[in-house]
């Protein structure tokens, strides 16, 4: 039997035995049945619509196992693990460089000429290889875009392209994602290739219609944070919204694939099998389900609704505040976070207003929350 | 009626009382472990240094505080890393050096334990670095110096233009040390890694799914030599020998699943299982007590028996 075959069988029984799961390939065998590809936009590069994240693995086996079962592309950055993540994936590649895509990233600060060039020459050092296929400047947002324009940077990314140390040039982006997206097509040179992008069922339209910008121009989409915090939501029972969060990222044609981290055979085998599966009514259920539970303290943070209230009031800071107190359990952390807004943008300016008229992007009762802030930090 | 009606409705509200009162203690009680309001336990940001911990260091701006909710902000998706450790918090701030364009930014991490603290440590430690004395334990690999102490889990990295000496680094790391918890020893549960073989600053400890399984909750792993090869010992921990016994049944249905039949191997009244494991190749594991004991990357997995036995003994 070759390893392969072995471990097909492994993981399918496995993964039954430890996850409990069932229909592990989808019941007709045409869903879920093996890799299925996208092409990695202008890149051209043919990538399984589920790729691998190694940010989380610390055995390099469940790598390996991934590779042979054929996912072939992994990501991975020079930060994680102090580079430690880096040499475990270049161990799971040894034996297996010519069948998977590798992609990485710089140092969040690293713009100069040397520092850029000096990143890659470690990761390709760590990496055990003499080529980087995607080399990514590691998270951008709406502030510091601009390091895609700089001439230093752009500069030393087309001298290692030259030196066939790296293929093609990437950007993250967790924040201000559309912003980032934009700025890439604002570029005539066109010199980036794929963007990695924070992007699940919560994310608002803004980041979907950017995607598809984007995607349509040419670069590559590949999604991250597909599980849009995964809270827990044991109080509600059984409920497992991992894959359908994963389909929902994958039903956009516009993204090419996506990239869960995989700490173990369970989740590399939930993550598999979502291969080739449609995105069904079910799904659609569990991730309405998934959001009415997290609903009450999924606030994104964003600060979009700020300028839609006349007093000026701190939302996204008064709703942070809350998410200590009421999901975190940490009330001192709250009233601190809370004291931190002068009285004047607090909850009790809210007083002065019969109805609330500030506007979520995502569907929170602002006005309900602003009460019950008051009510318990008052 | 009436009389019921009030009883009822007093002894309704004092049971709403009494529910409030058990229910903001435990609120306060998390937070107070948490952020460190508790008499006992200094807010981290205390912790950090203050200006002047060598001669000409001065802290530049506000120290950064992070929690579960916004650590991915401040170390993007690495956050993710840190949370089955049991990261409670992260104070982050950066000196400066009077004279200079050099920087170095200092991340001090709460997690949940001192094994916590160790797990998150081996897993950016290096056999190669330069081990120092800080903390429990550290090491510098010329940029960057880590160590963890109690459970709490810190990193200095040079952060502006040239690098400090490492003079800095280590004023600054004996500078966060003296105001953590002592003693500053390793945790006990790596004693149970304590055996000639093992390959020195190979040792883990991971809090999810060892060796991949995530049946596998949490355990210790390390490199060993055994017969000039490169093997890997491993230890699950578990809270008691019967969940012990349970996990092993379901490593042993995870390999029938997989039909690999595994086969016990009996010396002197103790009974070893022996497989090829699908990613390891041979294996052979054993328990005792609440713990797992195994040894894997064999050849021919009775070689492994003697290792497993001197792991054995550390358990005892």
């Amino acid at each position: 039997m070759k390893r392969r075959d072995f471990l097909k069988i492994g993981i399918v029984g496995a993964a039954s035995a430890a996850a409990g799961l069932t229909g592990l390939r989808g019941a007709s065998g045409a869903e879920g049945a093996g890799p299925v590809y996208r092409i990695l936009g202008r890149t051209g590069l043919k990538v399984t619509v589920v790729s691998f994240g190694a940010m989380l693995t610390p055995e390099h086996e469940v790598m390996e196992a991934a590779f042979d079962l054929g996912i072939n592309y992994v990501d991975t950055a020079r930060r994680y693990m102090n580079g430690r993540n880096e040499e475990i994936v270049g161990r799971a590649l040894k034996g297996r460089r010519d069948k998977v895509f590798v992609a990485t990233k710089t140092q969040p600060g690293s713009i100069s000429r040397k520092d850029i060039i000096t990143d890659v020459e470690t990761s390709l050092s760590k990496l055990k290889t003499d080529r980087i296929d995607v080399i990514q400047l590691h998270n951008l947002t709406g502030k510091d875009k601009t390091r895609i324009m700089e001439p230093e940077t752009r500069a030393a990314l087309l001298e290692l392209r030259k030196e066939g140390k790296v293929r093609f040039f990437g950007v993250t982006t967790h924040t201000d994602q559309a912003e980032v997206l934009d700025a890439l097509l604002a570029d005539p040179e066109r010199l980036f290739d794929t963007a990695l992008v924070g992007y699940n069922f919560k994310s608002a339209p803004a980041v979907k219609e950017a995607i598809a910008r984007a995607a349509k121009a040419g670069v590559g989409i590949t999604a991250m944070k597909t599980q849009a915090g995964g809270y827990k939501t044991e109080a509600l029972g059984k409920m497992s919204p991992h894959q359908a969060a994963l389909k929902w990222a994958l039903m956009d044609q516009n993204v090419t694939h996506a990239i869960p981290g995989m700490k173990d055979m369970s989740m590399l085998q939930e993550d598999m099998s979502v291969m080739g599966m449609r995105f069904t009514a079910r799904d659609a259920r569990v991730l309405d389900r998934y959001a009415e539970a997290v609903k009450g303290v999924y606030c994104h943070l964003c600060a979009i609704c700020e300028p839609t209230c006349p007093k000026k009031v701190a939302i996204s800071i008064i709703n942070r505040s809350l998410l200590y107190a009421e999901s975190y359990g940490a009330l001192d952390l709250a009233r601190s976070t809370y004291a931190e807004i002068g009285t004047a943008s607090s909850a009790s300016a809210c007083g002065a207003c019969e109805v609330c008229v500030a506007q979520c992007a995502h569907g929170l009762d602002i006005g309900l929350k602003m009460k019950r802030a008051k009510s318990l930090f008052a | 009626m009436g009389t019921r009606t009030t009883r009822r409705a007093r002894t309704c509200t004092l049971a709403c009382v009494i529910g409030a009162l058990i229910f903001f203690s435990l609120l306060s009680d998390g937070a107070t472990r948490a952020y460190g309001a508790a008499t006992n336990v200094p807010a981290i940001e205390q912790l950090l240094p203050a200006s002047g911990f060598a001669k000409g260091w001065v802290r530049e701006g506000k120290v950064e505080l992070f929690t579960k909710e916004n650590l991915y902000e401040h170390i993007n998706g690495e956050a993710e890393l840190y949370m089955p450790y049991g990261f409670e918090a992260l104070a982050y701030a950066v000196y400066g050096k009077s004279g200079t364009k050099e920087a170095l930014a200092v991340d001090l991490y709460r997690m949940g334990s001192a094994i916590d603290a160790f797990g998150i440590y081996s897993n950016y430690r290096s056999p190669d670095a330069e081990t120092v004395k800080a903390g429990a334990e550290g090491f510098f690999d010329g940029s960057q110096l880590m160590f963890y102490q109690d459970s709490h889990f810190a990193r200095i990295s040079a952060s502006g233009e040239g690098t400090p000496d490492k003079a800095a680094f280590m004023a600054c790391a004996a500078a966060i040390g003296k105001e953590l918890p002592s003693p500053a020893r390793p945790p006990k549960e790596i004693g149970l890694l304590n055996i000639p073989q093992v390959v020195l600053k190979t040792e883990k400890y991971i809090a999810e799914s060892l060796l991949g399984y995530a049946f596998f909750k949490k355990g210790l792993t390390a490199e060993a030599t055994l017969d000039n090869k490169t093997v890997k010992v491993f230890v699950v921990l578990g809270d008691s020998p019967e969940a012990a016994r349970q996990t092993l049944d379901l490593y042993i249905n995870s390999l029938r699943a997989a039909k690999v039949e595994p086969r016990n191997i009996e010396k002197k009244g103790t009974f070893t299982l022996a497989a090829k494991d699908p990613l390891y190749r041979g294996l052979v594991i054993r328990q005792s007590g609440p713990y797992l004991f195994g040894v894997t990357n064999l050849e021919n997995p009775e070689k492994g028996i003697p290792l497993l036995d001197e792991l054995e003994k550390k358990g005892k």
